[in-house]
């Protein structure tokens, strides 16, 4: 009995935030114009599930955002390496990586608009640069703080240089990468539900979001910011897992 | 008898500065002219106060590190990776957490041998050989510091290198583990014969290893003192308690004490 509860403790939290919620609704302590109640905020979520609405919004988001995270991985990862394994390297560009890393994402946006129009383009353009710079930096760190020992005892045992890269720094610096990716792809989905939101875009979560505000169609508006959140989530728990699962040995 | 001469470890001469030899000044200065000899199967051990250069000896030996001036011979040739084994005091470092302890195992013969076959059957000989009993799927980092040292010391070892240096490998060890350990190294030493140079900051661990001991004052390192260990070999644990043990620790004990009273 204890065990099961304490395997239930994550449970709490969830919980407490669902009955406050319920609680509120039936004691009528907030105006139902701008927090609905949970039933009604479902009852939506059902509505627009079965009218297939949010799920083509779903499908959409998540394509654009997949498909970003992908590029910026493939880009992101070689590059990252090569900062990492040359000091000269790294010092001509660390100070343009830090600046682009420290521009906001989003703030770029209007010029990917420029650049590739208003179509699907721009967004997932947008998604890879904010993506690329952290898998980038992830990935150097990863190889820069390869152990000096580790290094030494490959060198020692006759290792060659591509050998040491490859079956030494590289495996050392694989949890970081991971742990860069894991950012990475909640950043792709702040970056496109955001870009959604302007013109020119026909679906997609953060367009639903925007339009059920501006129709102040207020419960239909929580139901898509919880289907979002909820997609979020689920990408999240999905890299945590492979993590654990592909690159164990990290911390160790 | 000419290959016999020249067989085991010679360094003549040796100079090396951690600022490189171009530097003016004596400041970074580890050896200056030093000489030493490691005769072909010989265990020796070294024995010296922190920062006194004996990482930096074990790395130009390991063909890792050049000398500034002077030459290294081991059994008559320039050190070069993969030639000597070398074991590291920080093992947890020093080992691949991504591979298993068989992974491990055959880094140093991926690095040797093309033959994936010829590679498993050295890993299934030596297992056989060495008595070595840990599960070799584990992975590394789930095993106890014991046995972690365990797999460092079997990966050194499957090379059967000629010479082995241990870099202070048993100092995280409590003493029953490092009891074991030691034990593991004379016998793999006894039948294998491979000269093994072993710093150690323990000084009864030193002498108990050890035919011949060197002592390292703090650096500049210009000479060392040799002491000679004439204790029965192979030894057995009592030797600690007899009274030329003891002559030998107090030898080695007031060598730091004169050395301490010179640098006032």
């Amino acid at each position: 009995m204890r065990t099961l509860l304490n395997k239930l403790t994550w449970l709490i939290g969830p919980a407490a935030l669902i009955l406050v919620w319920l609680l509120a609704g039936w004691l009528n302590l907030i105006n139902p114009l701008f927090i609905p109640t949970l039933p009604k905020v479902l009852s939506s979520l059902r509505e627009m599930i079965v009218s297939r609405i949010l799920l083509t919004d779903l499908a959409n988001t998540a394509w654009r955002t997949l498909f970003g995270f992908l590029i910026a991985a493939l880009i992101g990862i070689p590059i990252g390496l090569a900062l990492g394994s040359s000091r000269k390297v790294y010092e001509a560009t660390s100070v343009l990586v830090d600046f682009f890393r420290s521009v906001p994402g989003t703030a770029l946006f209007p010029l990917f608009l420029l650049f590739f129009g208003i179509g699907d383009e721009a967004k997932i353009a947008n998604a890879v640069f904010a993506c690329a710079l952290i898998i980038i930096v992830n990935a150097m760190y990863g190889v820069k703080n390869t152990n000096r020992t580790r290094i030494l005892a490959a060198q020692t045992m006759g290792a060659s240089p591509s050998r040491i890269f490859l079956r030494v720094v590289l495996p050392n610096a694989l949890p970081e990468i991971a742990g860069g990716l894991r950012i990475a792809v909640s950043i792709a989905l702040v970056v496109i539900v955001v870009t959604e939101m302007f013109v020119g875009t026909a679906s997609g979560l953060g367009k639903r979001i925007f339009q059920t505000y501006q129709l102040f169609q207020i419960p239909e508006m929580f139901a898509a910011i919880l289907l979002t959140g909820l997609f979020g989530y689920s990408l999240n728990l999905i890299l945590i897992f492979s993590e654990r699962r592909i690159v164990h040995w990290g911390g160790h | 008898m000419e290959t016999a001469a020249k067989a085991g470890i010679v360094v003549t001469g040796l100079s090396k500065s951690y600022l490189g030899n171009d530097s003016d000044t004596d400041k970074g200065l580890v050896f200056e002219n030093l000489n030493l000899t490691v005769k072909s199967g010989e265990i020796c051990t070294i024995f010296g106060p922190n920062g006194c250069g004996k990482t930096t000896l074990l790395n130009m030996l390991a063909g890792v590190a050049d000398p500034d001036y002077g030459t290294i011979l081991i059994d008559g040739t320039q050190p070069r990776p993969g030639l000597a084994a070398y074991v590291f005091q920080n093992f947890k470092d020093s080992l691949f957490p991504w591979r298993t302890v068989e992974g491990n195992l055959l880094f140093p013969l991926e690095c040797q041998i093309v033959d994936g076959k010829e590679r498993r059957d050295r890993l299934k000989e030596f297992v056989r050989e060495f008595g070595f009993s840990l599960p070799l799927q584990s992975r590394v980092y789930e095993l106890s510091i014991g046995q972690q040292q365990m797999v460092t010391l079997a990966r050194a070892l499957i090379t059967q290198p000629r010479l082995l240096l241990m870099d202070e490998p048993f100092s995280a060890l409590d003493l029953r583990i490092r009891h074991s350990m030691q034990s593991a190294l004379l016998a793999y030493q006894k039948k294998h014969g491979a000269t093994i140079l072993f710093v150690s900051h323990e000084i009864d661990e030193a002498i108990f290893l050890g035919q011949r001991l060197f002592l390292f004052p703090p650096r500049p390192v210009k000479a060392v003192r040799e002491i000679s260990i004439d204790l029965p070999f192979p030894r057995s644990r009592e030797v600690v308690y007899t009274k030329d043990f003891f002559n030998i620790r107090s030898e080695v004990l007031r060598f730091f004490e004169d050395d301490a009273n010179l640098a006032k």
